[in-house]
């Protein structure tokens, strides 16, 4: 039940990314939905302190056109599963991966050729709150090649450890 | 006998005490050295060598004739065995002196020479041949054979007393250690008098009060200005500038009659005055200097790695450029608004060719990154830079909200190499096994360019991630602040070294602070990751450059040598060559440099001898020693006056020598500062003896 509506809600926050530019490699994340603590003056503040994490990932894919070029539009959404907030660890500033797979053969990785900082965070998933990361594919594989037929998509956060979401299938013409 | 002849050889180099005291008389009275950023010696500058040479013989025969040779000069002795060259040029940190006479070994040796002293040197030549088989020829050289038992001083066959001869070899491994290993650190407030001088040659008893210089002030502008200019400016004040010192500092004196307190508060009020300080006189140690900024002691990176005694030999200079390969950075910032900022450029996505600003508005990498390496400094607020000055190039290849691309990075290289900067930093990363074409080449021609590479290893706990990886890169992992290798960080053959870059599991204040962003108000805040290890090398580096080190590849081996060897002995995957050690990096202490001897109960000391370099280590082989239990110690002359004290490196070991066959040693060295006081006295009467 829970699945189904916050579903739909990527659905949605897939079809506002790509009306905001089909153009893009990847997209903005939403704040993960936490409001960080107010530090007083200029006090250095730092990350917050470790929970065990637990949290809810889904992730939606589907074709969309936008001025004659098409593309698809992957979401992944997260969210704390319990009624406490869900800290995570990540090793750099990637926060997020999408795969495609064809066949158990990666055809394209949305991090690929890609470069994070080097820094070691910590983000706050909040119960009832959805954080959603978005990023476009343009149906080709890293060679400019088409990709035809069936296809997997699988988004990963790249938590500390990694969470990856079952996959989701696109037909491709 | 060849071996007792050569440990005989011996080198007493001492200062002429009068001219040394003279040098530091003309320091003190106001007469500074080269300004920063000329901290390298200066090839016009000349010293003297003098001395005599004898006969290593008991009666210590003067050796007429002998012919000495250095810088290209030569000279010859006269009936007395003495010597005298004048007007030689510094040509190093260390040169070559050869003694030669008919009817004598050869004797070459190295001096640490300093410019505007006289160094004093005893020679002690061995015949040539003395005490090979069947030469018969050198008197009183018939005793014992090597290893046959006797007791040094029980006599030989009678007549004149013998030296023995000994089998036993003492191999030490040298190694540095960070100030911060010691028992204690002492501390100075000097003012930034001594930001413009190197540390100057002194004798333990020649240190100097921190008193001010009546009237005179070091005053610190928020640019550079034409000193005519702002004395028009301040003709009203009673104050004019005296000298324009380097980058935005400069020597004002009181022109009226006001009080040197009423002087310095008007100072203070004048536009455009960034600090005032009152001129002191040189210190001439290389003690810690500790900044007045307010987080200065949550810094705990910069004492682990010992740069607050780098300061004391240089603070950075507005003449070397580091770019910052990151995020962009947030200008306006009150701890970086003051730096200097050149040839920014932005290659990510979303904002103009020309809008370096960072886009975060949590978490600004580069800022954090810049802050680390040369955040205003000794502006009473925030923190400190590893640089009081540096110039930034601020080349945005990624977006704070969306990363970047490799090509964005090959980009930014070029674009930095192209426009002036000496040393670049990259603390991001992508994986290894995307090898692309152009970022290599970007790299590569970085590095013929002389460019220095600087690149964070990694957070993976893995293998070692790009553009650390490449080998024209200095791949930085992180440790803790117990120097330990920090959870996250990447490991394998590629390491150089390791730096700060914290961890905050158990507490904030166990990651590395710096200038940040928070919820949209700039601050500061504490962070962890080889992100934030790359930077302080990145930083020492650009305090390298403004002491005259400026050959990428020197300062590349310097880092790694100079480093204080943590993990395994030698190199290891985890620590790399270990953690960097800045006060010995700008001092060029390599503990090749070290001499290392091996002194007896008996006050009788074997050596020196220069380590080598053996694999990842550094290793003295000192032969020909006596049985029993001994010392073996070993020091640089880090501060360049023949004489073991304040801002030399030194240690010493006990071991216990075999009569035949080989002893390992550990030997640390330490700043001399920071031994305990038992420790220095030992090595002050076996060195400066």
């Amino acid at each position: 039940m829970r699945d189904q509506w916050w579903l739909a809600l990527l659905l949605v926050a897939g079809a506002v990314m790509v009306v905001a530019g089909l153009g893009a490699t990847g997209g903005a994340p939403n704040a993960p939905g936490s409001e960080p603590p107010d530090y007083p003056g200029m006090e250095p503040s730092g990350s917050p302190a470790h929970s065990q994490a637990r949290v809810h990932l889904g992730v939606a894919a589907q074709e969309l056109e936008l001025d004659g070029r098409s593309g698809y539009v992957m979401s992944l959404g997260v969210m704390a599963s319990g009624d406490d907030d869900a800290v995570l660890t990540f090793r750099s500033g990637q926060m997020w991966d999408f795969v495609v797979t064809q066949a158990g053969r990666e055809v394209w990785r949305w991090s690929w050729g890609r470069v994070f900082p080097a820094t070691v965070t910590e983000h706050v998933f909040r119960p009832g709150k959805l954080a959603v990361f978005t990023a476009t594919w343009d149906g080709r594989d890293p060679t400019g090649a088409p990709v035809s037929g069936a296809v997997e998509v699988r988004a990963v956060l790249t938590a500390d450890p990694p969470l990856e979401t079952d996959p989701v299938v696109l037909h491709l013409p | 006998m060849r071996s007792l002849a050569k440990a005989r050889r011996t080198l007493r180099p001492r200062l002429a005490l009068p001219v040394s005291l003279a040098l530091l008389a003309a320091l003190v009275t106001g007469c500074f050295g080269s300004p920063i950023g000329g901290g390298g010696l200066n090839n016009d500058q000349r010293f003297s060598l003098q001395g005599t040479v004898v006969d290593a013989g008991p009666a210590a025969a003067p050796v007429a004739g002998a012919i000495v040779q250095a810088a290209g000069h030569e000279t010859e002795t006269g009936p007395d065995g003495a010597f005298s060259l004048g007007n030689l040029p510094v040509q190093g940190p260390s040169m070559p002196v050869t003694v030669s006479a008919p009817g004598y070994e050869t004797a070459t040796f190295l001096i640490q020479p300093v410019a505007g002293e006289v160094l004093v040197l005893d020679v002690i030549l061995a015949p040539t041949g003395a005490g090979e088989p069947g030469d018969g020829g050198t008197p009183g050289d018939g005793g014992d054979e090597p290893g046959n038992g006797g007791d040094p001083g029980d006599g030989g066959s009678g007549g004149e007393p013998e030296d023995p001869v000994y089998s036993g070899v003492v191999e030490a491994r040298i190694r540095l250690v960070n100030a911060s290993a010691g028992a204690s650190v002492s501390t100075a407030s000097a003012g930034p008098a001594d930001l413009l001088t190197r540390p100057v040659a002194r004798r333990p008893q020649a240190a100097t009060v921190d008193a001010s210089v009546p009237g005179e002030w070091i005053v610190q502008l928020n640019g550079d200005y034409p000193v005519q200019a702002v004395n028009t400016t301040w003709a009203a004040a009673g104050v004019q500038i005296v000298e324009h010192l380097a980058d935005n500092f400069y020597l004002v004196a009181a022109t009226g009659g006001a009080s040197d307190a009423e002087t310095e508060d008007r100072l203070a009020r004048l536009p455009n005055v960034v600090s005032v300080e009152p001129n002191r006189p040189v210190h001439p140690v290389a003690v810690a200097y500790n900044p007045n900024d307010t987080y200065f002691a949550r810094q705990w990176g910069l004492t682990m790695v010992s740069v607050p005694q780098a300061w004391n030999v240089t603070r950075g200079s507005r003449n070397v450029v580091v770019a910052v390969l990151d995020t962009g950075l947030l200008p306006n910032h009150p701890d970086i608004q003051g730096i200097s900022i050149v040839n920014g450029r932005n290659f990510a996505s979303g904002q103009s060719a020309t809008n370096y600003t960072d886009d975060a508005t949590n978490l600004s990498h580069g800022t954090m990154v810049t802050g680390i390496i040369g955040a205003m400094t000794n502006n009473g607020s925030g923190m400190a830079g590893i640089n009081w000055s540096v110039s930034i190039m601020p080349v945005r290849v990624m977006s704070s909200r969306s990363g970047g691309t490799v090509a964005a990075v090959g980009q930014g290289i070029r674009w930095a190499v192209d426009n002036g900067a000496h040393i670049i930093n990259m603390s991001l990363a992508w994986d290894a096994s995307y090898n692309d074409t152009f970022v290599n080449q970007q790299i590569e021609y970085a590095a013929s360019r002389g460019v220095v590479l600087v690149a964070g290893a990694g957070n993976d706990s893995g293998r070692i991630t790009m553009p650390a990886a490449h080998p024209d890169v200095i791949a930085v992992g992180a440790v803790d602040r117990n120097k330990r290798v920090a959870w996250y960080s990447n490991y394998g053959p590629q390491l150089d070294v390791v730096a700060p870059g914290g961890d905050t599991r158990s507490g904030q204040a166990g990651g590395i602070l710096s200038t940040d962003i928070v919820s949209g108000r700039l601050g500061y805040s504490y962070q962890q990751g080889t992100s934030f290890a790359s930077p302080h090398v990145a930083g020492i580096a650009a305090l390298m450059y403004s002491a005259g080190i400026t050959d990428a590849q020197e300062i590349r081996e310097l880092l790694r040598h100079t480093a204080e060897d943590l993990g395994t002995p030698g190199f290891d995957n985890y620590y790399g060559y270990g953690l960097v050690n800045a006060y010995a990096a700008v001092t060029r202490s390599d503990p090749v440099r070290a001499q290392v001897s091996v002194a007896a109960e008996d006050g009788r000391v074997t050596g020196p001898a220069l380590p080598q370099r053996m694999g990842g280590q550094t290793i003295a082989r000192i032969e020909g020693v006596a049985p029993g239990a001994q010392a073996v110690f070993a020091w640089i002359d880090t501060v360049p006056d023949g004489v073991l004290g304040e801002g030399d490196f030194a240690g010493l070991a006990a071991v216990n020598v075999p009569a035949e066959g080989t002893v390992a040693a550990d030997l640390v060295l330490a700043l001399w500062e920071t031994l305990p006081s038992n420790d220095r006295a030992r090595l002050d009467a076996l060195v400066n003896r």
